[in-house]
């Protein structure tokens, strides 16, 4: 009596691993079998994107060419930056141009309208590495503390600049071409660690 | 008229809704999150929440648990698990350690979960102030002002005239600080196993239309005053009949044969293993 | 008094749906789709009313599982619903394009295209039809062509095509109801995200009309008779059907002709016309003017499209004095689906909560027989 299709359990699998990661945020989780994009390549940033996104929500994504996709695959609205339930922040762009500054930290009332924001990242890392920027995450989902490391700190500048105040506030997924993905939720507390380590 | 059902019974979209609303809840704690809530072919408030939940989470790995008032054969226990197998064809277990998602009515577990493991309970009334304010819209400002003034009333009114600040089950928390949260209609024995946890706890709403969640480690703070601290449920002295635990929550049963009130464990299943167990270890001495 | 919970659930469930089955089953008698369809067309107009879904062979089949309880089937459906993906959304429909089959307003007598007094059983005698109690196929196919014939042969000028402008425009047309702009915000779906309160209009008129019709009737009469506004006049009400048709592509400059045809629904709108206090700056000067409630259903199912306009017009208001004129009052508690599940819920097995609840009388009443005696 059940109809089973591949993609259906491709997008629970994917969920879980990004239910995990907001459950324990700042540990690396990782997107095993995400989607791929026309020319074969692995595609992590899209698998999150149809996870989330579709007719009953709005984005803003900052590059013209993967907007019209994402608006043609998903049927989402486009909306503006401060308006966007999603915001779509691909590898080229900077986390500022690509309007996370200015995103929706909700209401009062409806916190929830805090928008979600996923960053492609050159990588996300669960240990230290030349040239990477390491983070400890406290807050809830946190014994004592996480650390994680992402090859460029703008994300976290940028998300430190909103100040805002919990419970409003946004939540960001970094994800890099690999699918290892760290989940900041608004509740988390993160401080750049001097020297990346 | 054959029709097939989607794998987890909903379409995607439906899933994809539910799945937005449990990251804002888990992101943050103890705030309700209106979503839609759809209809499910069971009745609303029979766990229609904590089944959306479910269905919108789980995957054909899965080892699915549900219970019923402490109790895995209870007829709404089994009758959720029987649709929710019946749309994943997921394993189902009574042995808690066994599970990765366990979906209950009114208790948690005996047996202390692990951070691998969900746990989903079904709520009938989410909205803890709801019994001093019938509105949702004034409900929901005042959780935007943090104004829990009702709530605090509500307890210090049952101790002027009970002289116990205690309710029965679901008495309200401070989840991480900020909002007052019903923890669903766990005895207040339950209440404080979501302190600190390690694992994830997911709280549907279906009729009300409300996900929110606990995440781990996260504090959850009963409401109390000083000089009338929390209490939980009073067991002292008492153990299960059945395999002799004790500092467990005891259901109260009448012996028929002798007219006694005896008591024996709510969780069945962990009352079950500990009695295997110790069959087991008798069997092993015996040899 | 023991509280324990019932153990070997999954075997009594089992049973017990063997034995409901042994009930349907021993009637000897089954009924086909095409009869339920045929014979019970104003079951299946309201069981997809209130389902939000307009499948009449689905309703039929939902209405003969359920036994012919409406609230079972409406279950089913809403249930059924829950599976289906939304792929796309009809065109708007206007209204004064229905072709009509039944149109009367009690505002005017002389309304423009007149009164179409239209198939009704208003003003029949609910006296027993004991001759339908041994009526045959063939007692009916006769009826029929009998019934036809009668009609074949009435003259030219009884006849109409159908449409008919919308009465209200004439009371517009004198600037009696003041005219307003169209509203073309998309409309809320309360079955995509969660009433919002305060609620826009669209959400408000989607609930009452997939509401549990005898709810909506009844708060619809609580609000006439006394707790609510004045005696609402019924301007238009029209029933017939409309075309709903699919646009050929999703962009707001698409050709509304390029737009796919879907097929045909009946639909009953109700506009109810209420006097109120308006501004004085209106032009007129005059201090009274009409507002409208507005009642749009799905099938025959008049009563509760009229019911519905007094209730848009009462949560119009707003006046927190009358229960029907709150909003989350009435629009929490008119869907059969949720009063129907939580008050059954109330069946189930509630032994740990109520251990609970005797710890705290108990503890309560020792601490309370300890301060007496002392």
């Amino acid at each position: 009596m059940i109809s089973n299709d591949v993609e259906i359990h491709r997008m629970q699998r994917a969920f879980r691993t990004v239910m995990n990661a907001f459950a324990q945020p700042g540990t690396i989780a990782e997107l095993r079998d995400d989607a791929v994009d026309a020319a074969g390549a692995r595609d992590p940033l899209m698998t999150l994107v149809r996870l989330f996104v579709d007719q009953a929500v709005t984005f803003y994504c900052c590059d013209d060419a993967l907007a019209e996709r994402i608006a043609v695959e998903t049927k989402a609205r486009r909306a503006s930056q401060s308006e966007a339930l999603f915001v779509v922040v691909p590898a080229a762009a900077s986390a500022c141009e690509a309007g996370v500054g200015e995103a929706s930290a909700g209401t009062l009332v409806s916190p929830e309208k805090g928008a979600t924001v996923f960053v492609e990242c050159g990588r996300v890392s669960a240990t230290p590495d030349e040239g990477l920027a390491g983070f400890e995450v406290q807050g809830p989902g946190v014994r004592d503390v996480n650390r994680f490391w992402t090859d460029s700190d703008e994300w976290e500048r940028v998300r430190e600049g909103r100040c805002d105040e919990y419970p409003l506030g946004i939540e960001m997924i970094l994800v890099d071409g690999e699918g290892r993905l760290a989940a900041v939720p608004r509740s988390s507390s993160v401080t750049r660690m001097e020297g990346g380590r | 008229m054959q029709r097939l059902y989607n794998f987890a019974f909903f379409d995607e979209a439906s899933k994809r809704e539910i799945r937005r609303a449990i990251v804002k809840g888990i992101s943050v704690p103890g705030y309700q999150v209106p979503f839609a809530s759809r209809e499910m072919p069971i009745g609303r408030g029979w766990g229609t929440g904590g089944l959306q939940v479910t269905l919108a989470i789980i995957g054909a790995d899965d080892v699915l648990k549900v219970i019923d008032q402490g109790c895995d054969e209870s007829v709404n226990a089994v009758n959720i698990k029987k649709l929710v197998c019946a749309t994943t064809d997921v394993e189902t277990v009574e042995d808690t350690a066994a599970a990765t998602i366990i979906q209950s009515r009114h208790r948690i577990p005996e047996e202390p979960l692990r951070s691998d493991q969900v746990l989903v309970l079904q709520v009938p009334t989410p909205e803890p102030l709801r019994s001093f304010e019938p509105s949702e819209a004034k409900t929901r400002a005042l959780h935007a002002e943090a104004d829990y003034t009702g709530a605090w009333l509500g307890l210090f009114d049952r101790i002027v005239r009970f002289g116990e600040g205690s309710t029965g089950a679901d008495h309200p928390c401070l989840v991480n600080g900020r909002y007052v949260m019903a923890p669903s209609p766990i005895p207040r024995f339950d209440t404080t196993k979501l302190d600190g946890s390690e694992h994830l706890t997911l709280f549907g709403a279906g009729r009300e239309k409300k996900i929110y969640a606990v995440p781990p480690h996260t504090r959850v703070a009963p409401l109390d005053f000083e000089d009338r601290p929390f209490r939980v449920e009073d067991f002292d002295g008492l153990s299960c009949r059945l395999c002799g635990a004790s500092g467990v929550y005891l259901d109260e049963i009448v012996d028929e044969a002798t007219g006694e009130t005896v008591h024996q464990c709510n969780d069945t299943a962990f009352c079950a293993k500990r009695r295997e167990r110790a069959a087991a270890g008798d069997e092993t001495k015996g040899e | 008094m023991g509280y324990v919970a019932v153990r070997g659930g999954g075997r009594a469930i089992e049973e017990s749906l063997r034995l409901f089955e042994l009930e349907r089953a021993s009637s000897g008698a089954s009924v086909a789709l095409d009869r339920v369809q045929a014979c019970f067309p104003d079951a299946i107009d309201q069981v997809m009313g209130e389902s939000s879904l307009y499948a009449p062979r689905l309703a039929a089949l939902a209405f003969k599982q359920a036994r012919g309880s409406v609230e079972e089937a409406v279950f089913l459906l809403r249930a059924f619903r829950s599976t289906l993906e939304r792929t796309s959304e009809t065109c708007v429909v206007d209204m004064e394009d229905m072709q009509v089959k039944r149109r009367i307003s009690a505002a005017f007598k002389d309304v423009p295209g007149g009164q179409v007094l239209g198939a009704t059983r208003d003003y029949s005698h609910r006296l027993i039809d004991f001759s339908l109690a041994d009526e045959t196929d063939g007692d009916v196919r006769d009826a029929a062509a009998r019934l036809r014939k009668h009609f074949a042969e009435a003259p030219d000028d009884a006849r109409f095509d159908g449409h008919l402008p919308k009465v209200l425009d004439y009371l517009r047309d004198q600037g009696l109801i003041p005219s307003c702009e169209n509203d073309d915000t998309p409309p809320a779906d309360v079955t995509m995200a969660s009433l919002e309160f305060p609620c826009v209009r669209s959400a408000r008129l989607q609930t009452l009309a997939r509401g549990m019709t005898q709810a909506v009737e009844a708060f619809g009469y609580a609000a006439i008779r006394g707790y609510g506004p004045a005696h609402p006049t019924v301007g238009e009400l029209r029933s017939g059907t409309v075309e709903l048709c699919v646009a050929a592509d999703a962009s707001d400059d698409a050709d509304p002709l390029d737009a796919f045809y879907l097929g045909d629904m009946r639909v009953c709108e109700v506009e109810s016309v209420f006097e109120v206090e308006s501004d004085a700056a209106d032009a007129s000067g005059a201090g009274l003017s009409f507002d409208i409630g507005y009642g749009l259903v799905m099938g025959d199912t008049e009563t509760k499209a009229v019911a519905m306009s007094v209730l848009d017009h009462c949560l119009e208001l707003g006046d927190p004095r009358y229960p029907t004129q709150d909003e989350e009052f009435v629009l929490y508690h008119v869907d059969g689906v949720e009063a129907q599940g939580f008050i059954s819920h109330l069946k189930l097995p509630h032994y740990v909560t109520f251990q609970s609840k005797l710890d705290t009388v108990r503890t309560a009443r020792e601490r309370q027989a300890h301060a007496a005696s002392v």
